[in-house]
């Protein structure tokens, strides 16, 4: 009989190498634990981007045989379901760096009156975390990813003295500042996670405008370069590449004690033992994992007595109006790449004190694709052909706005994420089926936001593309999910306490968004990167104090 | 009660990235779906939607032929191209004065959707693709590297009041 080894016991290992995986890398390589990562996918390489490929060279490139880099994960690859007229969208990259590859960049912190709102509004459980909490974390990241945008201070968006300058606004979003100013609607510098400015070794911005393309010279923070790389340097991190957590083990106290995953490419079982498991797969992918997890001793999955992992699903309301402004019709054309996307950010809005406002929670506004496009896809719908619809192209080019207003969900039991009896993918591990829709609430917001939309746009005299009022993005369309492993200071309403420790297993941490007891009306991704250097911060704390 | 099945439904996430206009994916070398007669046709019909003025039009620009290669990728696109070619009097329609094909493109037209539309749609993100249509008509200057940013230099758009 051949003698077995005995397996190699690490101190942690991390699922998922996106915002949130790869900041509790980086946080506790830094901090000398051993870590080994497990991501789904690979690499991507930053020297075959096609971020400065122009429509038409992008043609020939696939002429000759050559493909961009595929970011993104096919749901054919890795299915979900949803119930019939339930259409969720889910958005996934599988490979280092996570999403944080392709994101929009947008780098907002969440201000008191964001994390308290629950408990004055009593929907559901609070925040167990208040602004004092992740202030010193979101100085931190600002200075480790480099973000840019104002001092300004706003009752719902902290701004900060780390901040990188902004990038110059430019005029469509200089006029519509000054439309929404008319009806007392704050428009203010954006924040956002791109150099203007080299940050150690990462070079600033050259403005050309392929942040979704991935940006080649690394300008724009993600995982990958910024935390991953680093973190290897340490000689304290090993990353598996293409190793597909499927479920988290447990031994006989009930104590997480390693990861099953299955290799991407050759499908086979493997495992990895670890005195502690951090999950940061991303919301969904985090919950499926632990759900799969199930034991004798766990039969509702990993941590979920409370049965509240999987519920509470939260994303946010979307939708799109597109108009021209009448100062910029017919002028010249100006390269408006600038950073990709906004140089501008509308704080949550509410109406003024004294007018009704008939919905909990609220909305902010983004702002990308104003003035000279890649293209020119409004035009479809502008009536008429022929020398006359060219000349009304031309004209409406330079002009055109583009309003994208993001409205909270509120969470609710019912929205959530299952895996009994659902499909297997081709490791045999049951797929996620989300069951998600919108309430009154919600339609009630989006009222408000189209109101908002179309003041701003009547007050700059603004030419507006035709819209459905009440319409909506497919949910799922933000790719902000949260909710459903959430912290909170009582374990039979939450998985998580307030510093992502499972309430019941003491050596689990889940770190990524599906800790969000809310959505919120801003996009996640810093906040992401704070709480989960903060929950790592006081994981090495226990680590080294011994109790987990 | 009977035992239901969970009616299930695969996604397919299509992820909308704006990058990308629909007619660019396809490489301009595949084999077309139309027949010449059919492309010479749609050659006409993409001009009386974008007219060569004092910038290229939509047949200067190549548009033709990636339609052409988009519906040789898109079933769907092909057939409802022929049957809208077919509609409008197939090689016939070239036989007609230039007033009288305005005239047929906007009895066409005011049918909302349909067959104009899926034309408009296709011949605009073509051309809007296009070095001719973007650079020389539009004046897209953008994906380029710049040292800095200028943005807005007018005095008179940055006022708040
Ligand atoms: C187009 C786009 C625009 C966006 N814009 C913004 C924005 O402007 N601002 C903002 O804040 N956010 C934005 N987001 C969202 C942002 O990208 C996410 O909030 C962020 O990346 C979440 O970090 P994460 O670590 O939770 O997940 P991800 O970044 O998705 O990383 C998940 C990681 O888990 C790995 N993984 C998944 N499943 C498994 C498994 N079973 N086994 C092993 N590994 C696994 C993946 O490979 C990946 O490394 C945008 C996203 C997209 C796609
Ligand atoms: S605009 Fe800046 S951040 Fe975006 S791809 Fe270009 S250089 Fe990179």
């Amino acid at each position: 009989m051949k003698i077995q080894p005995a397996p190699e016991i690490h101190d942690v290992v991390i699922i998922g190498s996106g915002a949130a995986g790869g900041m509790a890398a980086w946080n506790l390589t830094r901090q000398g634990a051993r870590v080994v990562l497990l991501d789904a996918g690979t690499r991507f390489n930053s020297a075959r981007y096609w971020s400065h490929v122009r429509p038409w060279e992008w043609r020939q490139r696939e002429a000759r045989g050559l493909h961009p880099p595929e970011f993104y994960l096919s749901a054919k690859e890795q299915p979900y379901f949803t119930p019939p007229n339930q259409p969720f969208e889910l958005i996934r990259v599988w490979g280092r760096g996570g999403k944080t590859n392709v994101w929009g960049r947008v780098s907002l912190r969440y201000s008191d009156l964001n994390l308290t709102e629950p408990a004055r509004d009593g929907w559901e459980i609070p925040w167990p975390i208040r602004y004092s909490d992740l202030a010193p974390y979101y100085d931190k990241v600002e200075q480790l990813i480099g973000v840019n945008g104002g001092t300004d201070d706003q009752p719902w968006l902290p701004g900060s003295r780390f901040h990188q300058p902004p990038p110059n606004p430019r005029c469509g979003e200089y006029l519509i500042r000054r439309a929404a100013h008319q009806s007392g609607v704050n428009i203010v510098a954006g924040r956002r996670a791109v150099l203007t400015r080299q940050l150690g070794n990462h070079p600033p911005c050259h403005y050309c405008g392929g942040c979704g393309r991935g940006c080649d010279i690394g300008a724009f923070f993600n995982s990958s370069d910024y935390l991953l790389e680093p973190a290897l340097l340490t000689n304290r991190l090993t990353i598996l590449d293409n190793a597909v957590a499927a479920r988290i083990l447990v031994d006989d106290q009930g104590l997480a004690s390693g990861v099953q995953y299955f290799g991407r490419a050759d499908k086979q079982e493997r495992v990895i033992r670890a005195k502690r498991v951090v999950v940061a797969a991303s919301c969904v992918d985090s919950t499926r994992i632990l759900l799969n997890s199930r034991s004798p001793r766990y039969p509702n999955g990993i941590g979920n007595s409370s049965d509240v992992i999987g519920r509470y699903l939260c994303e946010q309301i979307r939708f799109h109006m597109y108009a021209f402004l009448p100062e910029l019709m017919g002028g010249p054309t100006h390269n408006d790449d600038g950073i990709s996307g906004e140089h501008i950010y509308m704080p949550r809005f509410d109406p003024p004190a004294g007018a009704k406002k008939d919905y909990l929670r609220g909305y902010g506004m983004q702002f990308w694709g104003f003035g000279a496009q890649e293209g020119a896809s409004f035009s479809k719908q502008l009536p008429g052909f022929g020398a006359d619809l060219k000349q009304a192209i031309k004209k409406r080019y330079p002009a055109l706005v583009a309003l994208h207003p993001y409205g909270e969900v509120l969470p609710r039991a019912t929205n959530r994420i299952t895996v009994e009896g659902t499909p297997k993918d081709a490791y045999g591990v049951p797929l996620a089926r989300i069951e998600y829709s919108i309430g009154d609430n919600e339609r009630k917001m989006a009222e408000a936001m189209y109101s908002t939309c179309e003041e701003i746009l009547h007050n700059a005299n603004a030419e507006i593309l035709p819209y459905q009022r009440g319409s909506l993005d497919v949910s799922g369309g933000a790719i902000h999910e949260h909710g459903t492993c959430r912290m909170g200071d009582d374990p039979k309403r939450s998985a998580l306490n307030k510093y992502c420790q499972s309430h019941e297993v003491k050596n689990l941490f889940v770190v990524d968004g599906a800790a969000f007891p809310t959505s919120t009306e801003k996009n996640p991704t810093l906040t992401i990167l704070a709480n989960a250097w903060r929950a790592t911060d006081y994981m090495a704390g226990r680590m080294k104090a011994g109790d987990v | 009660m009977k035992t239901r099945r969970d009616a299930l439904r695969v996604l397919t996430a299509s992820v909308a990235l704006p990058i990308l206009p629909v007619s660019a994916a396809p490489p301009a070398a595949a084999t077309g779906a139309l027949s010449p007669e059919e492309l010479a046709v749609l050659a006409r019909l993409s001009d009386l939607i974008i007219p060569r003025t004092d910038t290229p039009g939509a047949a200067d620009a190549g548009v033709p032929a990636l339609i052409d290669a988009a519906a040789s990728k898109k079933q769907a696109l092909a057939s409802e191209l022929r049957e809208g070619i077919a509609s409008l009097g197939g090689s016939d329609f070239l036989k007609l004065a230039p007033d009288e094909q305005t005239a047929a493109l906007t009895r066409l037209a005011s049918t909302p959707g349909g067959f104009f539309q899926t034309l408009k749609d296709h011949v605009i993100d073509a051309y809007y693709s296009t070095r001719e249509g973007l650079v020389t008509e539009l004046g897209y200057q953008g994906s380029v590297p710049l040292a800095s940013f200028p943005g807005c230099t007018h005095p008179e758009h940055q006022r708040l009041d």
